[in-house]
């Protein structure tokens, strides 16, 4: 061995890792197989333990990696390319994925832990088939490994001297949606290998019945999940940071994301009628397969270059042939099991009528898979065009919303239509009463929006340019029947529910979503999907505009120059400053917003350019978030809503870039966007989110809540923790959404301009132990970081502009020209400190600005909450043990004792029984 | 086989071959054609007027002039790859990765020159004579810092000055 050849034992331990682990997965294969053909039990186990064993080895390499970057292990080239000294810990972590040899790896350890889970759950239920589940998943292994070890292993070395310094991960990619949304996607794509490893295992040995659906399910609900979280924080990501106020262009990568969504999405919905009707089994089994090639579809597109894309240009011709081989291989392998088992799938039940619930599941399906088949079709026409004629064609945005648009509205409308439809057939009685109500407030909304938003009854072009639609007030009108339809469903349950249990409202609400998880957990993610849609709609209202302003208003001799209107707000460019850092130059435009008048908000759209990267720049947009009437006090809705504008009354995003600039002149190029209803985008998907974990609450916990041994403690603790699970849960998606959405600049405290000697954090200091400088330590940023930093040491633009705006409001001046404040006695001092705060409070309409309340009631006010909620904790919690009470009351005194468990099949049944008959 | 299942295939594959069919004339219809700047040069320009194109190359060092016109950014580059030039026109914010040698994919149509001159006088800049069209550019997509590089050996496609 050459001396001089750099030795990493972390590489050297990584490798024979990947190795071991690839000796490994191929014996799962081989023993999978034989042990379940055989019917081995041995062999079967053998598998088994091979894939625990596999998935520690996996584990040992991801966490080696991990431990190279954290540790600056130049020698290691893949750490050496994506990763530098000076980058935060959490970026050094994110680097494991944040080039193509290490998110190989991380797909790798992702599915290895899955993998384990879904084999030490189904084990035993499923002894007959489960060594053909180990042997498909590690088949999936095997690919992967292969890539890795002969052409991406993320352990190889320098041959010859290693860099001291790495080069670090682009700038672009630092920041904290680096660490959130590649996991999700990974996770989303992984998920739905489970699903399609247990029907190639229920094929391969012929057990067709519904067992193995009901293992597969909730992973193909983790694969919607995971989906829906990865596309929209890309799209959230791509608002924040690409700055051309959009957050979808059916870029391929997104495309690739989102074509197994459809059919995932597709599967939830067929296997209910699998489960329900024992019809489609053969079509869930396609669905399964489907599922998992998009998403091994969806890799090979991003990776290979086959598609041009905003994220890579980069091609990889091995890589390709290497994933059409394996995409070829998976579609002969599963359409051969499918015709080898094609006579054991078919079914006796048919479909009783078009107006049943069957029918519109089914309906649902084929316009899924034809979202998924369009889609896909559509990105990769360069490529097909490519292959008939020699010429790459593609299609833009415009086309894809013109096709996609209507077949979107038309699953709006099965969102809400389906769950009042009733299985087998629906009689015109039943059609009636389940839909008179929902079409009432569809019609009172449509009926509404044309008369108070005559703007909603533009046209727009769906599937050519020659069929125009009031497509915006359709889709309007859509959203409220889906929200009256599912506000209806609920509602009757209740009923039904108090009616059975004698409980309150609330404790009837919980009790009735807990005990039917699938469908009212289903409703909730139907809710958001027409709250998604209704923030959809907003695009069509989005406005744009670019100024340029010759000189900002602190050296402008005429300030009117500097400002311009734009919609219903006036922009007023005060400054263009120039900072910089270790890590960059930033070029920052201080521009104040006024609506009507008032300020709304003063934001820093900036330009950054990293000195690393061969001087690599990026786009800091400034967003203002309105959020319509529900921003403005109850006396101010009157004057909003007066004002007919749908973004008025729904919000809107204020969106501001700086495009472009001359640092001599002061001239800055801003583009301004105003996006109606974006925020409900992302409030849509909040509800989604928590219906999809609704969901997933497995029964056991919903048991452990329900049994009757347990102590009233007990109970009503375990009924807490699981509110504050969900909560905690949404609380932190709804953080991450606040903190990134928050009332102020994109750029976030900590994270601008380095030390307090540099960039926002030196802007208008006060001279030490002034009144200013009292009032900064005493006032809260109100950027909205999570470090709730006062005033005077947030490092954040924000703060510099409040500190500016504390040092004007205390050296006001009267007509005579006379200070407003005596800054010269420690009274006058006094007096202009509590002025400051008693401005800000006002200006922030309360006391949340101040680092230490000053009256009682504010200290008040937050405990009044906790008891309040520990109250409402306990009562609920109460009940519930009431009712667990009175179950092991009813089973002491007999069979006669009335059931109101609700874990209790009967009770389940009786349920569904009145649901029905109220139906 | 009964009518009833010959029926439902039957209608299936309609429906299927229907759709598939209206996709594939519309979207050819609406489509934009994709061209490398050597491939472009080498063809017919006046037979692609009126249709939309991607055009790819590489920005030649020097080239970028920006101006604002109208309240709004204006900018001309040449567009090279393998020795050909095409110059491009566009407006508004730039992509942040736009830059000297920054591989870029123009989105607009061929306009003749002349339709041109007035703005490209105004950018401080002369027109090639021997190119009679130009790209009048609605969107420009420039490379993303890239998580994946291409396999070294593609990169042999690149231009010798850029290796």
């Amino acid at each position: 061995m050459n001396p001089q050849t750099p030795f990493s034992p972390i590489a050297l331990v990584g490798t024979i890792a990947l190795l071991s682990a690839y000796g490994l997965a191929a014996w799962c294969v081989a023993a999978g197989i034989a042990g379940n053909a055989r019917k081995s039990r041995r062999l079967v186990n053998s598998s088994v333990y091979g894939l625990y064993g596999f998935a520690a080895l996996i584990t040992l390499a991801s966490v080696l990696l991990i431990y190279a970057f954290v540790t600056h292990d130049f020698t290691i080239k893949y750490v050496a390319s994506v990763s530098d000294t000076t980058m935060e810990t959490w970026y050094k972590v994110t680097s494991f994925w944040g080039g193509l040899d290490g998110s190989l790896l991380f797909w790798v350890f992702v599915l290895s832990l899955f993998s384990a889970v879904a084999i030490v759950v189904n084990h035993r239920r499923h002894r007959d088939m489960i060594g053909f589940v180990v042997a498909t998943i590690m088949v999936v292994q095997v690919f992967f490994l292969s890539l890795l070890i002969f052409t991406k292993n993320p352990f190889a070395t320098f041959l010859t001297t290693p860099p001291v310094e790495g080069k670090g991960l682009n700038p672009l990619l630092q920041n904290y949606w680096m660490v959130i949304h590649p996991p999700s996607l990974y996770t989303g794509f992984v998920a739905a290998t489970i699903p399609f490893a247990f029907g190639i295992g229920a094929l391969a040995s012929g057990r067709l019945d519904d067992l193995w659906l009901g293992s597969v399910r909730v992973w193909m609900l983790i694969c919607f999940g995971f989906l829906s979280l990865g596309l929209i924080l890309g799209g959230r990501w791509a608002y924040e940071e690409l700055g051309w106020g959009g957050y979808w262009a059916w870029d391929p990568v997104e495309n690739a994301a989102l074509m197994p969504w459809f059919t995932a999405t597709a599967f939830l919905h067929s296997a209910i009628i699998q489960e329900q009707r024992g019809m489609m089994k053969r079509w869930n089994l396609v669905l399964v397969i489907v599922t998992f090639f998009l998403t091994i579809f969806g890799t090979f597109m991003t990776r290979s270059g086959i598609v041009q894309s905003v994220h890579a240009f980069g091609e990889d011709n091995v890589l390709a042939l290497q994933f059409v081989a394996f995409l070829a291989l998976i579609l002969v392998v599963s359409l051969g099991l499918l015709v080898y088992r094609s006579n054991k799938l078919s079914s006796k039940m048919q479909f009783d009528s078009f107006i049943s619930r069957e029918f519109a599941f089914l309906l649902n399906n084929w316009i899924l898979l034809g979202c998924a088949f369009v889609v896909m079709f559509l990105t990769m026409l360069p490529t097909i065009s490519e292959a008939f004629d020699g010429s790459r064609m593609s299609v833009g945005a415009e086309y894809f919303n013109k096709i996609m648009t209507p077949l979107g509205l038309i699953l709006l409308v099965l969102s809400g239509a389906a769950p009042l439809l009733a299985w087998r057939k629906t009689t015109r009685e039943r059609l009636t009463a389940q839909f008179v109500i929902p079409f009432a407030v569809m019609g009172v909304t449509i009926i509404g929006f044309v008369i108070w938003y005559p703007e909603s009854k533009h046209m727009s072009a769906i599937f050519s340019d020659t069929l125009q639609l009031p497509i915006s007030l359709i889709n309007f009108g859509l959203c409220a029947f889906v929200i009256g339809s599912i506000g209806q469903e609920y509602w009757r349950g209740l009923i039904v529910r108090r009616r059975q249990t004698g409980s309150d409202p609330f404790a009837s609400l919980i009790g009735l979503v807990l005990s039917k998880r699938r469908k009212y957990g289903g409703y909730i993610i139907h809710l958001g999907i027409a709250v998604l849609f209704f923030g959809f709609a907003g695009k069509a209202y989005e406005r744009m505009i670019d100024r340029t302003i010759e000189k900002p208003a602190a050296l402008a001799t005429d300030k009117s120059q500097a400002k311009f209107t734009f919609g219903e707000y006036e922009f007023v460019y005060q400054r263009l400053i120039h900072t910089s850092d270790d890590h960059k130059d930033a070029v920052t435009a201080e521009v104040a917003i006024y609506h009507h008048g008032s300020l709304i908000n003063t934001v820093y759209p900036a330009k950054w350019d990293y000195h690393k990267g061969e001087g690599q720049a990026t786009t800091e947009v400034a967003i203002t978030v309105r959020g319509g009437v529900f921003q403005e006090l109850p006396t101010e809705w009157p004057a909003t809503l007066g004002r007919h504008l749908l973004s008025e009354a729904y919000g809107e995003d204020v969106y501001v870039v700086l495009t472009g600039y001359d640092l001599e002149s002061g001239l800055a190029n801003l583009r301004i966007y105003l996006n109606p209803l974006i925020l409900w985008v992302w409030v849509g998907f909040l509800i989604l989110a928590f219906g999809t974990l609704v969901c997933l609450i497995p029964q056991s916990a919903v048991d452990r809540l329900s049994r009757p041994r347990t102590t009233r403690l007990g109970r009503a603790g375990e009924l807490a923790v699981l509110i504050l699970v969900v909560g905690g849960v949404l609380a932190g998606l709804a953080s991450q959404a606040q903190a990134a959405s928050a009332p102020a600049e994109h750029v976030q405290a900590g994270m601008g301009m380095g030390a307090d000697s540099t960039g926002f954090a030196a802007m208008n200091r006060p001279t030490p132990g002034s009144a200013e400088e009292r009032a900064m330590k005493e006032l809260l940023c109100v950027c909205g970081c999570a470090a709730r930093e006062s005033i005077f040491d947030c490092k954040c633009g924000t703060a510099a502009q409040l500190r500016r705006e504390i040092m004007d409001y205390l050296g006001q001046v009267d007509e005579k020209g006379q200070p407003v404040f005596d800054l010269k006695t420690q009274a006058g001092r006094d007096t202009a400190y509590e002025a400051v705060l008693d401005y800000f409070v006002k200006s922030y309409k309360g006391e949340q600005v101040l680092a230490t309340p000053r009256t009682k009631f504010s200290w008040l006010l937050p405990s009044l909450a906790v008891i309040g909620s520990l109250g409402l904790l306990v009562v609920a919690g109460r009940r519930w043990v009431g009712r667990g009470a009175q179950v092991a009351t009813a089973g002491a005194a007999g069979p006669a004792g009335p059931v109101v468990s609700p874990e209790d099949d009967a009770y389940t049944d009786k349920l569904d029984d009145e649901l029905a008959d109220s139906d | 086989m009964d009518n009833s299942t010959l029926g439902k295939i039957v209608l299936t594959v309609a429906v299927a071959v229907g759709g598939v069919g209206f996709l594939v004339k519309s979207s050819i219809s609406s489509a934009q054609h994709y061209k490398m700047v050597d491939d472009l040069l080498a063809s017919d320009l006046s037979s692609w007027q009126g249709k939309e194109l991607k055009v790819h190359g590489w920005v030649e060092s020097g080239s970028i002039h920006e101006s604002i016109v109208n309240q709004e950014t204006h900018r001309t580059f040449l567009l090279q790859k393998g020795g050909k030039k095409i110059r491009v026109f566009s407006a508004g914010p730039k992509p942040d990765t736009f830059k000297d040698q920054s591989e870029v994919v123009a989105t607009g149509h061929l306009v003749p020159a002349g339709q041109m001159k007035q703005l490209a006088e105004s950018l401080g800049v002369a027109i090639e004579s021997d190119i009679p069209y130009v790209v009048d550019s609605t969107e420009l997509m420039a490379k993303c810092p890239s998580k994946y590089d291409g396999a070294s050996i593609n990169q042999k496609q690149l231009a010798p000055e850029f290796k």
